[in-house]
């Protein structure tokens, strides 16, 4: 499970820059293209007879040599193969020119065989006409592939160095006062000072993967690990009142996005509060949606800068949400009372 | 050497007075787990050293060490924080001793040979480092022998009067001996100056008006007035304007 982006990511590096020709829908724009072209050349060339008679004749012979070319792409570009750009463009070439002649040459002998009509020109300069603009166009083609393919490429990564940049990261100040904990507990309580480093290494081990989405409960279990370590910490200043009615929702969301929100209700809601206070983690369903909702008390008189703080986390969330869902997940958020609430609904993967 | 050593996690204390404990020659004489109870604590046990944590609920390390380096014989204060808090730039460049946690035995064995009691020309100057940090919430004032603490929001007005300042507040008045001239640098961006003895809260005035020749300003909820001196006269009039 925590294998398969990496094994996507590498089959991204080492992929054709062609399209995949067995496609149905790039087949058809292959011979959709080919059709225009032969009409441009019907236009081009008409001087007398029926336009349609040469439209036909082009096409004939056009579409005999695209989708053989497309054809025989289809057999060998492969997931793995032809990974080389240089290589693919040589091989594409000479199966295009060796197709234009092989059919171009059949042409003509069909048509002297079936007499259909007076050949204007010599055969010799039949086949070189038609291999140079096969060749020109084929170019043309290839070049279109390349461009393409470069800017999805560009793109893709794009988007996934701006999902590692927006990755949640463990905040300093948090790993700092664990250790120093965990310095204390060693002496005293041994025990769980093993259990804080076991729940630490499971916080660094989701901040640090390269998973783009983790299951729900994955998530609350890594949740509950934070909430552990800041209990040792805070002592009972902090408690955490769960609600949770379904413990078998299946959703999925980008790793460590509950775990930061429900960081700033400790650092902003309760570690301000001499005497503490008590955090509000609530789970159910709401029309296919899975809603979590995290509360936390605020201090009346805070400084400006904890709000700051505090958005910058929010905003991260929302833009990695916005990208992992497209617009399907939808958080908010309320102050009231001296109250703090984040309200976060995520759709419930189909069962 | 008596310490106090102030955090609010208590596992961070417990590590901190095992290690001070270990060393021979210090003797732990409290713990505090705010700035408030720091305070409170070191009038009681009168330490040598404080050790404190810097990002505390109520009153954080560097306000407490304000109100500390005021005290008539202040303690040393060597501030213990988990990262690099705003501060620490701050300390770096002034020599404000701090140790980063979890902290090293022998660096804290170091800090607290290298650390004796300031002077008061010394506290003042660490109490000025520390104000470029962070201005003071509060104004800590001795009533009858215990320390008060009045926040800066509940102040009206300072007015000196020879050697004291009188500190209004909406629960009553304190003295201070804060020169006036030193309340203005700090606080200058809430309260204005209106005549060579007084300084006013701008959130607290309400408006002005003629009495025995001269302008007397009005606070909202009190009764109390103030003169205004001739000179300052122009700016408070604009500063009412803008009200």
């Amino acid at each position: 499970m925590s294998d398969q982006p990496q094994i996507n990511s590498l089959k991204a590096e080492y992929r054709c820059y062609l399209p995949n020709f067995c496609d149905a829908d790039v087949f058809l724009r292959v011979l959709l293209v080919i059709e225009l072209f032969a009409i441009v050349f019907a236009l081009v060339s008409f001087k007398s007879g029926s336009l349609y008679v040469q439209i036909a004749l082009n096409s004939v012979l056009m579409q005999w040599i695209g989708l053989s070319v497309a054809a025989i792409l289809c057999g060998i570009v492969r997931p793995g193969y032809l990974s080389e750009t240089r290589t693919t463009t040589i091989v594409a070439i000479v199966i295009t020119l060796a197709i234009t002649l092989l059919v171009s040459w059949a042409s003509v002998s069909l048509m002297a065989m079936l007499r259909l009509g007076p050949q204007l020109q010599s055969t010799g300069f039949i086949l070189l006409r038609n291999t140079a603009v096969a060749a020109i166009l084929i170019g043309l083609a290839l070049r279109y592939f390349y461009v393409q393919y470069e800017s999805e490429k560009t793109l893709e990564t794009e988007a996934r160095s701006r999902l590692q940049a927006l990755q949640a990261r463990i905040r300093p100040h948090f790993l700092f006062n664990s250790m120093n904990t965990i310095a204390s507990l060693t002496h005293i309580e041994p025990d769980l000072a093993e259990q804080a480093i076991i729940n630490l290494s499971e916080l660094f081990r989701a901040s640090l993967a390269a998973e783009a989405s983790i299951p729900l409960q994955q998530e609350l279990e890594l949740t509950r690990s934070y909430i552990e370590l800041e209990s040792l910490r805070l002592g009972d200043r902090l408690s955490v009142n769960w609600q949770v009615t379904d413990n078998n929702l299946v959703a999925s969301l980008p790793a460590l996005t509950l775990q930061p929100l429900v960081e700033n209700a400790i650092y902003h809601g309760v570690e301000p509060l001499s005497e503490g206070g008590v955090i509000d983690i609530r789970i159910d369903t709401v029309d296919g949606f899975v809603r979590i909702v995290i509360s936390n008390p605020l201090l009346e008189d805070r400084t400006e800068q904890h709000r700051e703080g505090n958005q910058m986390a929010v905003n991260n969330i929302q833009e990695r949400l916005q990208i992992a869902f497209a617009g399907k997940a939808a958080m908010q958020q309320l102050e009231e009372n001296n109250q703090f609430t984040v309200t976060l609904d995520i759709p419930l993967d189909p069962a | 050497m008596k310490i106090l050593i102030v955090d609010d996690e208590k596992p961070a204390r417990d590590r901190l007075s095992r290690m001070v404990e270990s060393l021979s020659g210090y003797q732990i004489v409290g713990e505090a787990g705010n700035g408030n109870e720091a305070l409170r604590k070191s009038e009681f046990s009168q330490p040598d050293i404080v050790l404190m944590d810097i990002r505390m609920p109520g009153m954080d390390g560097i306000q407490a060490a304000r109100h500390l380096s005021r005290l008539p014989q202040p303690p040393a204060v060597i501030f213990t924080t988990a990262f690099a808090d705003h501060a620490l730039e701050a300390f770096e460049t002034h020599a404000v001793d701090y140790l980063l946690k979890p902290v090293r035995k022998e660096r804290l064995q170091s800090a607290l040979e290298a650390s004796s009691k300031p002077n008061k020309a010394q506290a003042s100057k660490n109490d000025e480092v520390l104000s470029a940090i962070e201005p003071r919430q509060h104004i800590c004032a001795r009533v009858r022998g215990n320390l008060v603490l009045v926040p800066i929001d509940n102040i009206y007005y300072f007015l000196a009067d020879q050697k004291y300042v009188t500190v209004r507040h909406s629960e009553g008045e304190v003295l201070i001996e804060d020169p006036l001239k030193n309340l203005e640098r700090e606080f200058g961006d809430r309260f204005h100056r209106i005549h060579r003895n007084a300084l006013i809260s701008l959130s607290k005035v309400c408006g002005m008006k003629s009495e025995n020749d001269g302008q007397q300003v009005m606070f909202k909820d009190i009764e109390n007035t103030l003169e205004v001196s001739r000179r300052h006269l122009p700016a408070v009039r604009k500063i009412i304007k803008n009200l």
